[in-house]
């Protein structure tokens, strides 16, 4: 494929706005992704290069992601269909008919169920990256990239809808918590609060 | 009936462990429902406010070691934590025994970071005024002229009898706290930030600790010497002003008073090739409990994005001014933090 095809590019900025929450043009963005092994490899991509510039580590090697994606798609290729909804056209059509109309159905579906894990298991590597204490962050993270448009959890959520990236707060946080000290109750383990909330993880 | 009244927001067990050691607590039961009684009524006595000087005093000079167990919107993570004190020396060890291994050492305002994993270190020399909350004399006045000391009872923490405390603002600018202080040294045990309507945001909680423990400088100072092999990031913030820097808040935000403002690299030196190492100036306000940082820096538009977030009851608000990007980060209402951008001013 041409990289200065405009359709091309025009899918990778639906893509890049994706990765930013915004979901103008997210049908455009999952059409691509589905169709195209190159813009399944750019989104890949574009999360390594989030990841490496918000983060001040990267903890596991991109081939582990690409190796569970592998097999995620495999599974799901290979799960049995038992959730289909089989509409009445399709039932009372003859036999032949049901069986497109059942593959018509299904590839759309296991290809978003598919991508919403995988929206998931990205968020989730890219925020725990920095130190293994945003685990829980990235899950309340990865809860939102899969409830996709549905409930983002309230704290989470920007003023303007868009979910924050915590790798790049992280950075406020530790500076901000050197002077938890400074109440006037110096509490115990100030700097434990934190090494625990706020460690940059180099 | 006052106790009662006082203990009633403690939740039923609560209630029932202070019945139990009511006739102990007797001093206390008269405070608390003293201070309940007029919303004017001066607060907190001597006795409740002798007790801030023993937890401050003990969490400086005591000498103890322990596990200290952080929960943050469901999320746990505990730390080995020593602490010594030799005259006007301090020396403190955390472990973080979570995730990935990091180890904080601490000698009077030197703090070396290890991150084993990956063999690098970050030496800091902090801000002093965040190390020596002596320095800040006044503070406690400040304190209470924010919030309501009450006394509810006992409690028993990581295994030692613990006498417990309310202190509740006496406006919506800032959360409660609730401590629990250990009744023989004044070490605090536990403290949880309360939002408004009662839900714990946060808490710190030693699950076990032992209060004086043999001082042990050494198990500080050797390792802080031993880098062989680590790569050695330095920072250091410099001490500033937020006038001299061409800033100021129009209006203050009640109860909270400027305690410090440095210069500072967001990323340590030395990282460059990932990030451009961002210098940001921070300006902390505290109201004598706790503290708002103010940052400011060029506005980077591909980086930076406005908005809001909460962790725990750590809020942080972000927002561009001009051709400045401005932070907000404090452990403060949302309201709050917003106050703050909306004063801050420049001057040139």
């Amino acid at each position: 494929m041409n990289r200065d095809d405009p359709t091309h590019q025009r899918r990778q900025q639906a893509l890049s706005a994706l990765m930013d929450g915004e979901g103008a043009e997210a049908d455009l963005a999952c059409r691509a992704w589905r169709e195209d092994a190159g813009v399944r490899a750019d989104w890949h991509a574009y999360h390594l290069i989030g990841e490496l510039m918000r983060s001040d580590d990267v903890r596991c090697a991109p081939q582990h992601d690409a190796r569970f994606l592998g097999r995620l798609r495999e599974r799901l290729a290979a799960e049995p269909v038992v959730l289909t909804p089989v509409s009445p056209i399709a039932s009372s059509a003859p036999l032949a008919r049901q069986s497109t109309s059942r593959r018509t159905w299904v590839a759309p579906i296991a290809v978003a169920a598919g991508f919403v894990a995988v929206a998931g298991v990205l968020v989730v590597t890219r925020v725990a990256a920095p130190d293994g204490t945003t685990t829980d962050r990235s899950a309340l993270a990865a809860g939102q990239a899969t409830a996709s448009s549905a409930a983002v959890p309230a704290a989470m959520q920007s003023a303007e809808g868009r979910p924050i990236r915590n790798a790049e707060l992280d950075r406020y946080l530790a500076a901000h918590k050197q002077y938890s000290s400074t109440s006037v109750l110096a509490v115990p383990g100030g700097m434990v609060r934190n090494a625990v909330a706020a460690a940059p993880g180099r | 009936m006052q106790p009662i009244a006082v203990m009633s927001s403690l939740g039923r067990y609560l209630m029932a462990v202070a019945l139990t050691v009511a006739s102990a607590l007797c001093p206390l039961f008269a405070q608390a429902g003293a201070a309940a009684v007029p919303a004017s009524a001066a607060a907190s006595g001597t006795d409740v406010r002798s007790w801030l000087q023993r937890i401050h005093n003990a969490a400086s000079q005591r000498n103890y070691q322990g596990t200290l167990v952080v929960t943050v919107d469901g999320s746990v993570s505990s730390s080995r934590l020593a602490h010594y004190c030799e005259g006007k020396q301090y020396f403190e060890r955390i472990e973080r025994l979570d995730g990935r291994p990091q180890r904080v050492y601490r000698h009077n305002e030197q703090v070396l970071t290890l991150w084993p994993a990956a063999k690098v270190a970050r030496i800091e020399q902090r801000d002093a005024v965040a190390l020596f909350p002596a320095v800040l004399s006044g503070s406690e006045e400040q304190l209470f002229e924010r919030y309501n000391m009450l006394a509810e009872g006992g409690d028993r923490v990581a295994g030692l009898e613990a006498v417990v405390f309310l202190l509740r603002p006496r406006d919506v600018h800032r959360f409660a706290q609730r401590l629990w202080a250990d009744r023989d040294s004044g070490l605090l045990l536990r403290a949880d930030v309360l939002s408004p309507d009662g839900r714990v945001l946060e808490t710190a909680a030693f699950s076990e600790v032992t209060i004086g423990v043999k001082s042990q400088p050494e198990s500080v100072l050797a390792p802080m010497k031993k880098l062989d092999g680590y790569r050695v990031l330095r920072s250091a913030p410099q001490r500033t002003g937020l006038e001299a820097e061409g800033w100021r808040l129009n209006s203050p935000v009640a109860g909270f008073k400027q305690i410090s403002c440095v210069k500072r690299s967001l990323e340590a030196a030395g990282d460059g090739e990932r990030a451009p190492s961002t210098e940001v100036l921070q300006t902390i306000f505290s109201d004598g409990l706790t503290h708002v940082s103010v940052f400011i820096e060029p506005l980077r538009a591909e980086r930076h994005r406005a908005g809001a977030a909460a962790f725990g009851a750590t809020h942080t608000l972000m927002q561009p001014l001009g051709p400045h990007w401005v932070t907000v980060m404090g452990d403060v209402p949302m309201a709050t933090l917003k106050q703050f951008a909306a004063a801050l001013e420049r001057l040139r």
